[in-house]
């Protein structure tokens, strides 16, 4: 096992969660379409105790196959909060083929949503924008400055598959955030067990301006199977539960 | 203002006096004229000093500092007592803790019959909205305002739906709408408390070796001087925690503080997704916005972490008001003392109507609106399970709970709090002047039961 103290502090914690999942199969080849779901996670350490945590929501990822130098991806991402209520965001970006997988436009469909006081959930929102010579233009709202390229959170999923040199960029997270000074390096390798069978990962690291340091790890494949952002995790599991966003 | 009903974040009898002229004078000259809306926006566990507008070069906040561009700072601001519920208690009543009985956290509960601001404004004509972290022990916060979302115990979460839920709050109004009060509570920087969890033991090397050149720089206050009281040591440097923390290297605390500056970036994009919104609705000229926070956080000042105390990490905190239009901007404020109790009747004065009960706190509108006014000269914090703090332009001074033994540091030449005068004969003076404020604040305290139990602060 690799040391835990020159570790992220949760990855033996999460890495536990993957011994009873499926490692994927073989990846499709660069440019091709794929559909992945991760759990997403709450995580976080009791004083002095032990790791502790959850499953809050769930992502889900359709990339669609490359036609004329850009692909399109899908993402489906729900969070539930106390009340209980919960944050879906239906979304379709356009991204271009550039190997960072930087953005060209979007659109995307949000529902605050609550079970238990139908009063309080607000009707299903539309917005959308797009991105061009360092400018992100949104409707409705202001337009930002980013630099390029700007790279949507969600498509990072993708770029890492295929990334085999550091990258930079600015982080465009859940369609949001303007995240600029980001950098993706590799980071090391890791083994864990995935229904017996021990499995290598390859990090990835990404640091920059509002994020705590995010930690990828891959599957040869090139699958991202686990994702350490601070008190959040995505886990690779094909059978994650999902909530999307209902008109 | 009587002196049974004083304004004792600190002031005098003769201003006293003073300020409830003030607040008459505070009010809109027209009465005819709309009413504006109020924006609230706080974060949790933010020290003053975090901010890059503030002069920190370590931390990028470019949507706070676009507020600050746009508004009126307030350097010299502290949390009314440096602990989550009863700071925030004080926003929403205009009440010493001491009196609302929320003197700890999820302990003792507010006085039932106290109202808070969701209440008051929603009684006055407002539609009175919340999005995110509430806090306030005993109240539940549905009753009082119409709740857009209760946010997640994790900024990381969280926020983003914070912020989302006010984005399409603000999307979705009509301009005959009723003036809202919206007060957003987001969690960050608070995550940070996780972050020490995670990290208490001292680390082998740190699990990131890229970041080593973007620590910052060990800071000057990162010692202590030794004659803290025993009844400090006891509560903040004892324990597992501390003692791990104790063995920390220096490069570990400069971790823990470049990690804290990254949970304030989390929230300062979440805060430009508001003010984004805001200017979208069209509503940012007839808008003020009160952006503060409950407390600060210790960030290795002291080798300390946490709240609860009074070292400046922990108790100052941003205090901006911001209205395009109606009042300055980019206004650096560091002449007068302001308190989080001064939030009740400050909304309520731009508001243009009356502040509750017994306010304790004062309305900033007339330093806002540079309106003549005779300011307090000194301001009192408390919290619990520590003492009272007196802060005057010159000195701070800290009576401790349980042995009573004091603190004293000299504001203007000791910023950093490294040289307790309090046991020195050359300062007994300053000391007792203090000790005099001090007990004459108290002495117009009208403390709740709960204040009583836990606000014995004479040894």
């Amino acid at each position: 096992m690799d040391d835990p103290l020159s570790m992220p502090p949760a990855f033996a914690y999460m890495a536990r969660r993957l011994a009873s999942l499926p490692a994927p199969e073989a990846s499709p080849g660069l440019g091709a379409a794929w559909e992945a779901r991760y759990e997403v996670h709450s995580v976080h350490r009791e004083p002095l105790g032990a790791w502790t945590g959850g499953v809050c929501g769930g992502l889900r990822l359709r990339r669609g196959a490359t036609a004329a130098g850009r692909f399109g991806l899908d993402v489906g991402l729900w969070l539930g909060f106390p009340g209980p209520q919960s944050d879906r965001i239906s979304a379709q970006l356009t991204c271009k083929d550039d190997g960072a997988g930087s953005l060209l436009r979007w659109r995307r469909h949000s529902q605050l949503a609550s079970r238990s006081a139908p009063s309080l959930n607000v009707p299903v929102r539309d917005d959308g924008g797009g991105y061009s010579s360092g400018r992100l233009v949104r409707k409705p709202g202001p337009p930002l400055a980013a630099p390029p390229p700007l790279v949507p959170g969600w498509a990072l999923f993708d770029t890492l598959r295929r990334l085999n040199s550091p990258l930079s960029f600015t982080m465009l997270e859940e369609l949001d955030a303007v995240r600029p000074g980001q950098t993706l390096r590799p980071y090391r390798d890791a083994e864990v067990t995935m229904r017996g069978r021990a499995v290598r990962l390859r990090g990835w690291l990404q640091t920059g301006p509002g994020i705590l340091p995010t930690t990828w790890w891959l599957h040869e494949s090139g699958v991202p199977l686990l994702v350490l952002a601070g008190l959040r995790a995505y886990v690779y599991n094909p059978s994650a539960a999902m909530q999307e966003v209902t008109p | 203002m009587s002196h049974a009903s004083p304004a004792p974040a600190g002031i005098t009898r003769r201003q006293a006096l003073s300020a409830g002229a003030a607040l008459c004078a505070g009010a809109p000259a027209s009465a005819a004229r709309r009413k504006p809306n109020l924006l609230f926006i706080h974060t949790d566990q933010h020290f003053a000093g975090a901010i890059a507008a503030h002069g920190c070069a370590d931390v990028h906040t470019p949507n706070i500092d676009r507020l600050i561009a746009r508004g009126v700072t307030f350097h010299e601001s502290y949390s009314a007592n440096p602990v989550c519920c009863p700071a925030r208690t004080a926003w929403y009543t205009g009440r010493c803790t001491s009196e609302s009985g929320v003197v700890q956290n999820d302990r003792f509960p507010i006085e039932p019959a106290m109202p808070d601001l969701g209440q008051w404004f929603g009684a006055r004509g407002y539609d009175a909205l919340y999005a995110g972290k509430w806090h306030v022990t005993g109240r539940d916060f549905t009753p009082s305002f119409r709740v857009l979302s209760h946010g997640h115990g994790l900024g990381e979460h969280g926020d983003a739906t914070v912020a989302r839920a006010a984005r399409e709050y603000l999307r979705s109004r009509r301009r005959t709408d009723k003036p809202f009060f919206l007060s957003l509570g987001f969690l960050q920087p608070h995550d940070i408390c996780y972050w020490v969890f995670a990290h208490t033991e001292p680390l082998a090397a740190l699990p990131y070796p890229d970041l080593a050149r973007e620590l910052p720089p060990l800071w000057p206050n990162h010692g202590f001087d030794a004659r803290e009281p025993e009844t400090f040591r006891k509560n903040w440097r004892m324990g597992r925690i501390r003692q791990n923390m104790e063995r920390w290297e220096e490069w570990q605390w400069r971790y823990y503080r470049w990690s804290y500056y990254r949970h304030v970036e989390m929230v300062d994009a979440h805060i430009g997704t508001v003010l984004d919104a805001l200017a979208e609705s069209g509503h940012d000229r007839d808008t003020a916005i009160i952006f503060t926070a409950d407390h600060g956080d210790g960030m290795g000042a002291h080798q300390l972490w946490q709240k609860m105390y009074f070292y400046e990490e922990a108790a100052r905190v941003p205090f901006v008001v911001s209205w395009p239009g109606e009042l300055e901007a980019g206004k650096q404020d560091r002449a007068h003392l302001v308190s989080g109790l001064d939030v009740a009747p400050t909304l309520c004065d731009l508001a243009g109507i009356e502040a509750p009960p017994d306010c304790r706190g004062r309305s900033l509108a007339p330093l806002l609106r540079r309106k003549p006014v005779e300011w307090r000269d000194y301001l009192v914090s408390e919290a619990a399970t520590t003492g009272r703090m007196v802060r005057t332009a010159g000195h701070k001074f800290i009576k401790y709970q349980g042995d009573g033994t004091e603190q004293l540091f000299d504001m203007r030449a000791d910023r950093g709090e490294m040289h307790n005068l309090a046991a020195e004969g050359s300062s007994a003076g300053v000391a007792a002047d203090h000790r005099k404020l001090l007990k004459e604040w108290e002495a117009h305290l009208s403390p709740s039961p709960a204040g009583r139990l836990t606000g014995t602060w004479d040894g």
